[in-house]
């Protein structure tokens, strides 16, 4: 290879755009040649300067803007046309039309989204469990439709008989009573685990989900109590109650790891590691004996250890 | 958190699931109004540019067949919006300046990125060292401002295979080019940043590079 040809390839070397036998002969050339090894690594510091996006977009911008299109979709007043209608009056009019037809072209879709609460989780940063309630409300009957600002205020769950009860404020205080197969049921505990404020009812519409994780509004947000629950009790509830979907979906799978991996709380990573191991999925064998090694946590390394054992005694008998 | 497949989530968002379509955008929406925002340069146009796309994905989210990925396909909507608002911005006289980006004369921070208060330069963090913290301000400043001085193809091309890691020839699909005039955009794009900031050594940079950082490839 020329020097011409390897200055041309070196910058598609450090993006990994070359093919093998390419990327074969520019290493050798790099090899014998000092004025190209020290284009590389010329290269390689203006990369280095330019490593991180010199803009990221502000944490609140993107929840305003989730929240905007979560109002656009479900065409509320704060649609973005009308955000905007100050600013740019004939952009608005194109926004609000587009809108309008985007809702005409999908009205099933459209109703899929009313109906499944998609604004409580989109304005879990705002107001959104009073919108989510407002929804509820219209799900159950048109009762409560007008009410106001609302939130669940406490929740009994019987697990004899699977029964849960849900009060919440709207004006007044009321109540639903019934399975938690119920839709309009499901959808309070399911905004509950993401949006309330207080733990001890985050930890009880967990446990009365534990035996819902087959529907996928329940299955994202137990993930999500997972991933961003605070609450270390919260996040361990929430690997029990996905525990029977772990083997099959990739998601929960990948969500379990991840809290095996970085939770911060040594009990929720042993659980973390219990619902992987029953899973009996090799995969994860590579995660058990880095942890075994790594963790900071004696317990931590012992039971990965034995987990990483366990996988690999099931495998050989499987191969028997 | 190990990769995951779009693809079960898109089925389910085909069949209507509300839950799978919020998972997408939140998957995919950071990546959309980076690029806006720095495209763009401006909090209102990327706001637009994020509605818009993701607006038009739920539209036709229904004849997405996976011939790209999904990410794909998302950045390709948001590239066209981000091409179409640029276009205007051009012929209207008041907005040209900054389309054209922050490299020119009178430019100063307050036209940059992080003049807005809705956008911050990535590495504008508090240090321990005000004087390593004022080195690495300029620093940004510039490559910030060497980045808006390139044409809007070539930033494009940049941005959607350095900051977004898509493939080159990921890159020529979207643009309805071919992978080689992607990687000739890519070229110029590293010619010109090169001859910006060839002189300048970056006081903040640790020993961590971040996850699309092509510097660590390679031999």
């Amino acid at each position: 290879m020329s020097c011409e040809q390897s200055r041309g390839a070196i910058l598609l070397l450090l993006y990994d755009e070359l093919d093998p036998a390419e990327k074969h002969d520019v290493e050798r050339h790099l090899a014998t040649c000092d004025g190209c090894a020290a284009l590389l690594a010329e290269e390689r510091r203006l990369l280095a300067l330019l490593a991180r996006p010199v803009v990221e977009p502000a944490e609140d911008l993107l929840q305003r803007c989730r929240r905007d299109l979560a109002h656009s979709l479900a065409g509320g007043p704060m649609a973005v046309g009308a955000l905007r209608a100050g600013a740019r009056p004939g952009r608005a009019r194109q926004a609000a039309s587009r809108l309008r037809a985007s809702l005409r072209l999908s009205p099933a879709f459209s109703m899929a989204l009313l109906a499944t609460g998609f604004l409580a989780g989109w304005m879990a940063m705002g107001n959104g469990l009073a919108v989510f309630s407002r929804l509820a409300g219209r799900a159950l009957g048109g009762q409560d439709a007008e009410a106001g600002t609302t939130s669940v205020s406490a929740l009994v769950a019987d697990p004899k008989t699977d029964r849960v009860r849900v009060s919440y404020d709207t004006l007044r205080r009321s109540s639903l009573e019934g399975s938690a197969d119920d839709p309009a049921i499901r959808r309070l505990l399911v905004s509950t685990v993401r949006d309330s404020p207080n733990a001890g009812l985050r930890l009880d519409a967990i446990d009365a989900l534990r035996r819902r994780a087959g529907d996928l509004e329940v299955r994202a947000a137990l993930v999500r109590a997972v991933q961003e629950d605070v609450n270390p009790g919260a996040r361990l509830k929430a690997i029990d109650a996905l525990e029977d979907r772990a083997r099959h979906d990739p998601l929960v799978r990948a969500a379990v790891i991840a809290a095996l991996l970085k939770d911060g709380n040594p009990g929720v990573r042993v659980r973390a590691m219990d619902v992987l191991s029953q899973a009996r999925d090799p995969e994860v064998l590579p995660v058990f004996e880095r942890l075994a090694r790594e963790d900071p946590n004696d317990y931590v390394r012992m039971r990965s250890a034995e987990a990483a054992d366990s996988l690999l005694g099931a495998a050989r008998g499987e191969e028997r | 958190m190990p990769p995951t497949d779009d693809r079960a989530l898109i089925d389910e968002a085909q069949r209507g699931s509300a839950a799978a379509f919020e998972e997408l955008v939140r998957r995919h929406d950071r990546s959309v109004l980076r690029l806006a925002l720095g495209l763009l340069r401006s909090e209102e146009d990327a706001r637009d540019v994020y509605q818009e796309t993701f607006l038009r994905a739920y539209r036709s989210l229904g004849e997405f067949r996976g011939a790209s990925s999904l990410r794909t396909w998302v950045l390709r909507i948001a590239t066209n919006l981000c091409l179409d608002h640029l276009r205007r911005a051009s012929s209207r006289p008041e907005e040209a300046g900054r389309a054209r980006g922050t490299g020119g004369p009178g430019d100063g921070e307050a036209d940059g990125p992080a003049g807005d208060p809705a956008m911050r330069l990535a590495d504008d963090r508090p240090a321990h060292d005000p004087e390593r913290t004022l080195a690495s301000r300029e620093a940004r400043r510039r490559i910030a401002a060497a980045l808006g001085g390139l044409p809007t193809r070539e930033r494009l091309v940049f941005e959607l295979r350095h900051y977004e890691g898509l493939r080159l020839r990921e890159i020529g699909d979207i643009l309805e080019t071919s992978e080689e005039t992607a990687r000739n955009c890519l070229f110029r794009a590293h010619r010109d940043l090169r001859a910006a900031l060839g002189d300048l050594r970056d006081p903040a940079r640790g020993p961590a590079a971040g996850r699309n950082d092509p510097a660590r490839a390679g031999t």
